[in-house]
């Protein structure tokens, strides 16, 4: 593959990725495997700068150094270092466009940008409820946008239902998560005066900016860049879970912090054998909403 | 000498007679070149000297509700169509001499923008003097004070003509106010022969879009105001994104494809083919002097934000209208220019927002209030003044009409000037969304003047290959000398309260003599030169010219209410005539008034001239003074909007 | 509950008036939206309009961040109204 076809439309890309490699690059160990055998593009990624494992651990190892100090010195200066690092990012993806690591920029700086997104967009005397749906639209809009970098987003994004019967089963775990994340959480009702419209309301938001966005982000998108750029399975979920969990620093529980790390280690694995974004999604979306409906319960 | 006239027609006679020949021809040439130049000169100089025989003549002290007009002599509209009939006459030529237009050009300026500056015996306009003091006020204290006036929520000009002065060495921005008309509409023209250049290769149609830009500015934002110098920043932003970001082939075939697969998809295409026709191609730059250029683009872009609250809105308007039809390559440049607006308006101006907000947002989207404040509303005072207003209407609405048929003809001919129609049209709705105090008509006039400008000179000039006819030439000198006429009474309109004398000034020096800091300071209007110094240390007022037309005992009822130790009303002549001009305060009822007030037992005549009249409140009368107050006087209740103050009628 | 909203956020929320956030978090917000956008503007003109890879990268950011702008704006010009 030449250097301008990275550049170029999937529709161009595709053709070329069934290449043969050169018989130098055969020579390299491929790193991710194609399902039929075929070594994928990424055998002659590193003749183009590497696959950008450093990058990625770097600007992983950021956001979570920005969540920590965030919990030391405050929200607000984390977040303005999110937002530095995201500025970062997005200039070293412009300058360095031409190496094959390129396209795990955005998605990181869509990562760093979740923190001070969720403190920029959110009016605080609105009902806590609509601050998920604040927060979480601009970042769902955001990695929508983000899909169309990836070059063939329904195998690797896992979108595709292959196994329906192992996704309603990761499905049904969530709330079993969610029960276990109530107790030790014990968050407060999102509801001030719960009716049914409210409730519709919680588990529509919870599903869409809860769930669904926090997997198309950390299992979807990070996920996918991580294995390209990790080259190893376990180490790219590893990864997702950790920065992941990062994000959940803010939540001052440290059982929490571990559930969620589990849960993250559990659905990147449940990826890895073929179960769908969408029963992942299903599982950590209803775990949100078992959550919000206990803590309604109880508060009553 | 004598040896070679000696000796070389001996060698080679015919050779001398030819050298002869030539040099006889050459000195011939040189004359007759001469003579040619100083030919054409002869009308240009015959129009200024007939201007400057003028000048003694117009005594402004007889103006009346007419304006300007009304003592202006024959000679100065003469010269100007003297100038004009010269310059037409050049256009026909079919060789053009560019240095030979532009002196043109310049005369013409300087007449129509420089005859009041030369005229009057001070610079026009009252918010030319609150523009002074502002400069004035950051000069000496090196900050900005958002809470004394709204203006400067938006510094950027005022600063800038502040460290002018002081970086040139003068005592004040006065020293450059006056003639800022003149230097302002010579700085215009760069960036309009810019903008007209993106439409025509052809110089004649670029000086006739030049020339009638200049004849028809009427409006007149260009004096010593942010907005005048703001234009010049859009007008360039403009001009540069034309020359350098247009699109040679702006239909996409995507959409085309898509419109094709549409029912009725010959309509369609047709209609998409018809208002995305191509364009010249731009100039060309490297592409990293191109980066440079944008980047350039939006430090200037930021500084109009924080210079103006008006321009960057027009800006972007334009830009977007541009975008839409894919006539620039800039396409996120709107966008990002709008943010960097608002985030100056939301952010930095929360002084001025915070009392104006209900205002401005229940007059979002009120076509009809803010047409009627605009056009109708208009329509008030005198009888003199409501004609002025009239004409200035037919003016306007004459001018649209020639730029359309200016864009019918070249559309006849083949050239689509769609992006000067865009820029037309972008601005429309910007009407919708603010009334501006009855003043966005004007504005909107004025920001859409170049693009009409250019339209209208392809009338005549439209067809590059042909040169105008001399039938065709002569109506272009009869339209001129109609618009010139027009000019002079629209522009110059409200003259008798625009014009500030002598009198009027020394006896507002005379007013901060008087008046111990922290007094009140109130006038029936805002047509006087005042808060050009000490702006912070008065308390200003100016009611309304309902005063007048009450007693001098509800006069002083209303100033012992503000509590401040002192308290003057300062009535001057331009005052006296807004009041007429705007409120319909008649002479008599003016009068009336004043000898009221020198009557009344609450007042005291503390200074008179022959233009300016200052009347103190008696301290025995004012039982609710307060003890004399040691901070600077806050100005809250003289804080108006901009809209309000800061313009000229 | 989720990485947008956590304990820490809740807290930085309810602590703060929105005037304090937006003239802070939201500040620095809208710069990095005008840095982006400003990228996304001279990328195509340094390499001569062929850029679309790089258009879509920044694109993930562009649109997020004009939504939070809107949103600041907006939230402002209400609590003036208020």
């Amino acid at each position: 593959m030449t250097r301008k076809g990275r550049h170029e439309p999937v529709r161009q890309a595709r053709p070329v990725s069934r290449k043969r490699p050169p018989p130098q690059a055969a020579a390299l160990r491929p790193i991710y495997a194609e399902p039929s055998g075929e070594p994928s593009e990424l055998v002659a990624v590193r003749d183009r700068g590497g696959t950008g494992a450093g990058v990625l651990a770097a600007s992983g190892g950021a956001i979570a150094a920005a969540e920590l100090s965030a919990s030391v010195y405050g929200a607000i200066p984390g977040a303005i270092f999110d937002t530095a690092l995201a500025a970062l990012l997005l200039l070293t993806f412009v300058l360095r466009s031409d190496r094959a690591w390129a396209r795990l920029l955005p998605v990181m700086a869509l990562v760093a940008l979740i923190r001070p997104i969720s403190l920029a967009a959110v009016e605080p005397r609105l009902p806590v409820l609509a601050w998920y749906a604040f927060a979480g639209l601009p970042l769902l809009i955001g990695a929508v946008l983000a899909i169309r970098l990836v070059e063939e987003p329904r195998r690797q994004l896992h979108l595709a239902v292959e196994r329906p019967l192992a996704d309603l089963a990761v499905a049904a775990g969530g709330p079993i998560a969610g029960a276990v994340a109530y107790l030790l959480l014990r968050p407060e009702p999102l509801l001030g005066q719960p009716n049914l419209a409210g409730y519709a309301a919680t588990i529509a938001i919870l599903c869409v900016f809860g769930g669904l966005l926090e997997e198309l982000i950390f299992r979807g998108l990070v996920l996918d860049a991580a294995t390209h750029a990790l080259g190893s399975a376990w180490a790219a979920v590893g990864f997702a879970t950790f920065v992941s969990t990062a994000l959940y620093w803010g939540s001052g529980s440290l059982p929490y912090l571990l559930l969620m790390a589990a849960v993250g280690v559990l659905l990147g694995l449940g990826l890895q054998r073929r179960v769908s974004l969408w029963g992942v999604g299903a599982s950590h979306a209803l775990m949100l909403v078992t959550m919000a409906l206990l803590a309604q319960v109880s508060a009553r | 000498m004598s040896v070679s006239v000696s000796v070389t027609p001996a060698r080679d006679p015919a050779w001398r007679r030819a050298l002869a020949r030539w040099r006889r021809a050459i000195a011939r040439w040189r004359h007759s070149a001469l003579l040619l130049v100083a030919a054409r000169l002869v009308p240009l100089v015959a129009a200024l000297g007939l201007w400057v025989s003028a000048l003694p003549q117009i005594d402004v002290a007889r103006m009346t509700d007419m304006g300007l007009t009304s003592v202006l002599p024959l000679q100065v509209p003469l010269a100007v169509v003297l100038i004009v009939a010269s310059g037409a006459w050049h256009l026909r030529q079919r060789k053009l001499s560019h240095p030979f237009l532009a002196l043109h050009l310049a005369a013409l300026i300087l007449i129509l923008y420089g005859t009041t500056t030369l005229v009057e015996q001070q610079p026009r306009f009252a918010a030319t003097y609150i523009h002074v003091g502002i400069s004035e006020y950051i000069s000496r204290t090196g900050m900005v004070a958002p809470q004394l006036e709204a203006r400067f929520d938006w510094p950027g000009f005022f600063i800038l003509t502040s460290m002018l002065s002081q970086v040139i060495g003068l005592k004040s921005t006065m020293d450059f106010a006056g003639w800022a008309p003149v230097y302002l509409n010579l700085l215009y023209l760069a960036p309009l022969s810019l903008i007209f250049r993106s439409i025509t290769p052809d110089p004649r149609m670029v000086w006739a879009g030049l020339w009638l830009f200049e004849l028809t500015n009427w409006v007149g934002q260009d004096y010593f105001s942010p907005q005048g110098l703001n234009y010049f920043l859009f007008l360039s932003i403009i001009g540069l994104i034309l020359t350098y970001f247009r699109t040679p082939k702006p239909a996409s075939s995507r959409v085309r494809d898509w419109l094709a697969r549409r029912r009725g998809s010959s309509v369609l295409v047709g209609a998409y083919s018809l208002i995305t026709p191509e364009q010249l191609p731009p100039a060309e730059l490297p592409s990293k002097r191109l980066a440079g250029l944008v980047v350039v683009l939006v430090v200037v872009f930021s500084y109009v934000s924080f210079s103006h609250q008006l321009t960057p809105f027009f800006t972007v308007a334009a830009l977007l209208g541009l975008v839409a039809l894919n006539r620039i390559r800039l396409r996120m440049m709107p966008i990002l220019l709008g943010v960097i607006a608002v985030v100056w308006v939301s952010y930095m101006t929360v002084p001025f927002l915070s009392g104006h907000v209900a205002q401005l947002v229940s007059e979002f989207g009120q076509l009809t209030g803010s047409v009627g404040a605009n056009v109708t509303g208009r329509l008030a005072g005198s009888p003199d003044h409501r004609f002025v207003v009239m004409l200035d209407m037919l003016f306007s609405a004459s001018l649209w009409a020639m730029a359309a048929i200016g864009f019918l003809v070249r559309w006849r001919d083949g050239r689509r000037d769609v992006s000067m129609a865009l820029l037309i049209a972008s601005p429309v709705p910007l009407v919708a969304a603010q009334a501006y105090g009855g003043e966005l008509v004007l504005r909107l006039y004025l920001f859409t003047l170049p693009f009409m400008a250019i339209l209208a000179a392809g009338v005549v000039y439209g067809r590059p290959a042909q040169l105008p006819s001399r039938l065709r030439t002569c109506a272009v000198i009869a339209v001129c000398a109609a618009i010139t006429m027009g000019f002079f009474s629209t522009r110059y309109g409200n003259e008798r309260m625009d014009a500030m004398t002598t009198s009027e000034v020394e006896g507002i020096q005379q007013l901060y003599e008087i008046a111990p800091p922290g007094s009140l300071l109130m006038a029936p209007n805002g047509d006087l030169p005042w808060r050009s110094q000490a702006f912070e240390l008065y308390d200003y007022t100016t009611p309304s010219d309902e005063i007048l037309l009450g007693t001098p005992a509800d006069l002083a009822a209303l100033m012992k209410k503000a509590s401040n130790p002192r308290a003057y009303l300062v009535l001057t002549a331009s005052e006296e005539a807004e009041a007429e001009l705007f409120s319909g305060v008649s002479s008599a009822q003016w009068d009336e008034f004043v000898d009221q007030m020198r009557k009344s037992p609450d007042f005291r005549l503390a200074f008179e001239n022959a233009d300016t009249k200052i009347f103190e409140l008696q301290a025995a009368g004012a039982g609710a003074y307060a003890p004399a107050a040691t901070e600077p006087a806050s100005l809250a209740s003289d804080r108006t909007a901009p809209a309000a103050a800061g313009a000229p009628a | 509950m989720t990485t947008t909203v956590t304990g820490l956020v809740s807290s930085s929320l309810t602590q703060h008036s929105y005037d304090f956030l937006s003239t802070h978090i939201g500040l620095a917000v809208i710069i990095l939206l005008a840095f982006v956008m400003l990228l996304r503007e001279l990328v195509p003109i340094v390499r001569n309009g062929d850029a679309p890879l790089q258009v879509r990268g920044l694109d993930v950011a562009v649109l997020p961040l004009l939504i939070v702008f809107a949103i600041v704006v907006l939230a402002r010009l209400a609590d003036l109204l208020v």
